[in-house]
């Protein structure tokens, strides 16, 4: 399926700050750093001074939420033992924003999963016991999320936060957002797989993004989709899994029972505008299943899709563009 | 046959010409040659291990590379143009079991080593070659 976009002159939200020296396409600015457990590379046309701020939002982020950090907002909320806890306006923001999914998914998507996840170990290849995870399922359930104007309350003590779903998808929101303010007009995130392409390439041609193959070993590209200002995000199998005695097992867990989610499908990409609703999509599109992740995600707009299943077949929504290689 | 003083000087002018072909065709061969040799593949392998060292090995120059930091091994080769990661003491082997990389939008990502390896982009890159790639 041939791509269909030739040029980005209608790309939104430009800047009037002044842009990054185009006489010098050849070199953009790149930051590399190991964050949120995973590699983050950013390259952007504009002047290091910007990236370097970037980068303090970055590990802002890191320090608010992420659950393995003593005294981040969401260690904070998950150790509170049921009472509120003043946080930034940030998490409030991204809870906010994942209540929301929780609803419209009935409740697959759910950051109170935290208990659940906390049982399983994808590096060590540790399998959770039947009887652990059946007590850890008792404490998901998004509606025990309190929250107030400044404050997050867990309203079940034993509940657990974790914001793997959705929060790198709203750091790549704010960091497109901080890089556009600063006056970059061409730049290229990627937060561990998940892509924010801004702007379009320093000739204006779109960015040439590639996509996982998820049943094959990273880095196998089976195809690629040409995007101006679009979040690109994936969410498939192969990452943070592992095979034990013949059975694979991966992170996308279903939340009711606690097990990695076995319903024939590989992976789910998602190109949306907002890379919050990438995130999510992904992970809600990938347990839904193909029909009703077709479904949903045209009833919410604004969202191409693409599954592949793990016989390797692609199907696609009717607007998704992409080029077999 | 005899040979008379013109057909003498019409059969060296015959050479003449011969040998200036001769001559053209070789240095023809020698600029073709130049050409080639600037146009050889220059990029390098970058490898930016866990202390936040960069590493750089041309990619035209076959071997294996070892870089050894507190937080483990990797050993990677390059050859024809391709970078494997051939060795990795990691815990599960998801250093290991990925795929070789051969263009610039491609990584080697050793996550529990915090490692990872690129090849340098090409100035020369062709407008279709890919940027990045989504999922891990």
């Amino acid at each position: 399926m041939p791509a269909v976009l030739s040029g980005c002159s209608d790309s939104p939200q430009q800047s009037e700050a002044a842009p990054f020296d185009e006489n010098d396409e050849s070199t953009p600015t790149s930051l590399v750093t190991f964050l949120y457990d995973t590699v983050i590379e950013i390259q952007a046309y504009c002047p290091q001074e910007l990236l370097d701020k970037v980068e303090d939002r970055l590990v802002f982020f890191e320090n608010i939420f992420s659950r393995t950090v003593s005294g981040s907002d969401i260690d904070m909320i998950n150790h509170a033992a049921g009472e509120p806890v003043f946080v930034h306006p940030e998490t409030i923001d991204v809870i906010t924003q994942a209540i929301g999914y929780s609803e419209l998914s009935g409740g697959l998507f759910d950051i109170t999963i935290g208990s659940v996840v906390d049982l399983w170990d994808f590096k060590n290849e540790t399998i959770p016991e039947p009887a652990a995870l059946e007590q850890a399922l008792k404490h998901v359930n998004y509606r025990t999320i309190e929250l107030g104007d400044e404050t997050v309350t867990l309203l079940d003590p034993a509940a657990k936060l974790d914001l793997g779903g959705i929060a790198k998808g709203y750091i790549t929101d704010d960091i497109a957002r901080l890089l556009r303010e600063g006056g970059c007009e061409s730049a290229l995130i990627n937060l561990g797989g998940n892509t924010y392409a801004l702007g379009s390439r320093p000739n204006g041609n779109p960015w040439h993004v590639g996509l996982q193959d998820p049943n094959q070993p990273r880095g196998t590209v089976f195809g690629s989709v040409d995007v101006c200002d679009k979040s690109i995000i994936a969410s498939g199998i192969n990452e943070r899994s592992f095979t034990k005695n013949g059975v694979s097992y991966h992170h996308l867990i279903n939340p009711t029972t606690g097990m990695p989610l076995q319903n024939g499908v590989a992976s789910t990409t998602i190109i949306s505008d907002r890379s919050t609703d990438g995130d999510a999509f992904s992970t809600i599109t990938f347990l839904m299943g193909l029909a009703k992740g077709l479904d949903v995600a045209k009833q919410y707009g604004g969202l191409d899709v693409l599954y592949i299943d793990t016989d390797g077949n692609t199907i696609a929504s009717e607007e998704m563009r992409y080029e077999s290689l | 046959m005899t040979l008379t003083t013109g057909n003498a000087k019409t059969l060296r002018r015959s050479i003449l010409a011969i040998a200036m072909l001769l001559l053209a065709a070789l240095l023809s061969l020698g600029a073709i040659r130049i050409a080639q040799g600037s146009a050889a593949d220059n990029r390098t392998v970058q490898v930016l291990d866990g202390d936040g060292v960069q590493h750089s090995f041309p990619l035209a120059e076959n071997g294996t590379h070892t870089i050894e930091t507190e937080r483990g091994s990797n050993t990677i080769e390059i050859k024809d143009g391709s970078v494997t990661m051939l060795f990795a003491d990691c815990p599960n082997g998801d250093c290991i079991e990925q795929a070789d990389i051969h263009e610039s939008s491609e990584m080697i990502l050793c996550l529990p080593h915090q490692l990872m390896v690129s090849i340098s982009s090409d100035t020369t890159d062709a407008d279709n070659t890919i940027d990045t790639v989504a999922g891990l």
